[in-house]
């Protein structure tokens, strides 16, 4: 087989599946952006690096437990369904998995974290948040301060859209108002 | 004559000449008769370099001003400049294999580029959507895109960074999904571009880089991927591993230097570490079938792969040893070839009886020094001091390590040390004054 001659071929093929594979990415995330459910998940931020991806805010302290009856039939890293669903609070939580899709309901496929007796917890794929390097830590700080101060009374919670089983998230919220704004409001009253 | 003879004759001829073993004008007269003009011309390696070295810069550049993560740039911009590295790369490898610009400096600048930047690409995607960190998955993803990279632009770097991508693969996969034996097919992908390195410039810089990327990344491949559910088997693979990783180096024997001879090196290297290690008691305890771990993370089909490599490199590397027996092919390959003999013999006997392992230790302490004499025999022979040096500084660091952990007295000691030291120099000192004396002759 000569290659040399295939070459008109597979060099196109090669270039289509280089920029295909990012374009498969941003086709289903725009998807879920456009057509996808809002909802609010509370957080509460810690703080690591990644060189290759510049600052991010890291996304933790998501409820992700559900209880369920057969809990103890999940094992750890199983492929699993999480509905998605808003609480009294207006905010987003777990309210039930299974091993089939929920039809009629939001969804993330997702997988088990670990489950005990009565509850699973699932992994909320809300890890990272990335903002500009110089932005992230200040934000970082924002909103554990909004954490730790008076919990009852300020909140800080990720945006988030939903759609077939993927989560987008679209903003970082403090006491529903855009993290970038909060941050651009405290460096102007800051001399 | 093969490609590999022309340059090998292309490199020693001007020595012969020094050495007044042939006249200028029959050299002169070989170069035009099996036509060495072209394989025996320099390539120009700083423009090589600095190729490679540029695109690098400018491919991580890039990377960085991305990640910055452009807030005030609507979605759209921001994608659209993380696809510029990549569409630039891809123009660029067009251009080279259209107008068939295929220099060294091209190919193997272009391809590292290109390689960065659809990893960048795809991160960058990653990063605009928050899209969680699966480092698994995206390595792998960069990886397989990445592979024609390498047989299109025939370029060494690209290869050793997909061979560096792939271990690192395994190493998540092995940690978090349990097993990472999928590796092997995957570093598989490469094996017909290495096949036809080696073929076509076996004496090259580029061939000697390329094989020390797969050489490393199969030994720590090796290390990640065992399922290690009978204790003790690493003792076999790596031996086997590393036996035949040494005969299969010797067999270049046009080759020379520790860097020129990557299989040899690390084959050597790795031989006599591994041997010192078995002098000590640790990696005895406990170990084979008697000793089976169950349960813990540990997944049983897996192991499948473990008993493979455990039957299959061993028997290889002893059929191959034969080979090197009935072929007369040299003391020091046929030694490092016994590693592994000795490596699963050890194994079976202190595994039956797990009381015989006093044996296997001092049989070890017996090969390394066995090891060490006969590399400074060879180097003393052939005179070369860096291979005499490294077979007294592997006898000096048995004796060091048996003096360290045995309880003898500080003044024993003392004089043990002195006497080694003393002994090193000496043999340096009297190998290079003789090398200097026949030099002037």
């Amino acid at each position: 087989m000569n290659l040399r001659a295939l070459l008109p071929f597979l060099l196109p093929a090669l270039f289509l599946a280089q920029v295909g594979t990012p374009v498969f990415m941003i086709a289903q995330r725009e998807k879920v952006l456009r057509r996808g459910e809002e909802f609010r998940f509370r957080v509460a931020p810690v703080d690591p690096y990644d060189a290759f991806r510049g600052r991010f805010v890291w996304i933790g302290g998501t409820s992700n437990r559900v209880t369920t009856a057969d809990a103890a039939t999940y094992a750890r890293g199983e492929r699993v369904y999480a509905t998605v669903a808003r609480g009294e609070d207006g905010f987003a939580l777990f309210s039930a998995v299974s091993r089939r899709r929920p039809d009629g309901h939001d969804w993330i496929r997702t997988r088990v974290e670990h489950a005990s007796g009565h509850y699973v917890a699932v992994d909320t794929t809300l890890h990272r948040f990335y903002m500009e390097e110089s932005e992230a830590p200040a934000a970082e700080i924002a909103v554990r301060d909004a954490a730790r101060r008076d919990a009852t009374n300020r909140t800080a919670a990720v945006v988030v859209r939903v759609r077939n089983g993927m989560a987008v998230m679209t903003d970082l919220e403090l006491d529903g108002r855009p993290i970038r704004t909060v941050l651009r409001e405290r460096a102007a009253a800051t001399p | 004559m093969s490609r590999a003879a022309r340059e090998w004759l292309a490199r020693e001829l001007p020595d012969w000449v020094r050495k007044g073993l042939v006249t200028p004008d029959a050299a002169a007269e070989l170069g035009r008769r099996y036509d060495l003009v072209d394989a025996g011309r320099p390539r120009n390696l700083a423009v090589v370099v600095i190729a490679v070295f540029g695109s690098l810069l400018v491919g991580l550049g890039v990377i960085l001003l991305l990640a910055h993560n452009w807030a005030d740039l609507p979605r759209g911009a921001r994608l659209g400049i993380a696809f510029l590295p990549l569409l630039a790369a891809q123009g660029l490898a067009a251009f080279a294999v259209v107008t068939s610009r295929n220099g060294l400096a091209w190919r193997e600048g272009v391809g590292t580029g290109w390689m960065l930047a659809v990893g960048a690409c795809i991160a960058l995607v990653a990063q605009v959507y928050h899209i969680p960190g699966d480092a698994g998955v995206f390595t792998l993803t960069w990886m397989l895109l990445s592979v024609p990279v390498v047989y299109l632009l025939r370029a060494v770097l690209p290869a050793a960074g997909v061979l560096a991508g792939l271990v690192f693969w395994a190493g998540h996969e092995q940690a978090f999904a349990g097993t990472a034996v999928g590796f092997w097919p995957l570093a598989a992908l490469l094996a017909p571009f290495v096949r036809a390195q080696l073929r076509q410039e076996p004496a090259s810089a580029r061939t000697a880089l390329l094989l020390w990327a797969v050489a490393l990344a199969v030994l720590a491949a090796l290390g990640i991927t065992l399922e290690r559910v009978t204790p003790g088997l690493w003792i076999v693979v790596y031996a086997g591993a590393l036996a035949l990783m040494s005969m299969a180096g010797e067999a270049m024997p046009f080759l020379s230097g520790f860097w020129r001879r990557p299989f040899a090196s690390a084959g050597a290297v790795g031989t006599v570490i591994l041997g010192l290690m078995l002098t000590f008691e640790w990696p005895w305890k406990e170990i084979g079938w008697h000793h089976l771990r169950r349960g813990g993370g540990h997944i049983a089909p897996a192991a499948v792969f473990d008993y493979a490599v455990a039957i299959a490199l061993p028997l290889a590397a002893v059929a191959r040893w034969g080979l090197s027996l009935v072929r007369r092919t040299g003391a020091v390959p046929l030694a490092f070839g016994a590693s592994a003999v000795l490596a699963t013999a050890s194994f079976a006997v202190v595994g039956a009886a797990p009381g015989a392992e006093g044996i296997a230790r001092i049989a070890y302490n017996v090969f390394v020094a066995a090891l060490g004499g006969i590399l400074a025999a060879r180097g003393i022979r052939d005179r070369r001091l860096g291979e005499m040096n490294a077979g007294l500084l592997t006898i000096a660091v048995l004796v060091m390590l048996r003096f360290l952990d045995e309880d003898v007295s500080f003044v024993v000691r003392g004089l043990v040390f002195v006497g080694l030291g003393a002994a090193l120099l000496t043999t340096n000192a009297v190998l290079a004054r003789r090398l200097r004396r026949e030099e002037a002759r």
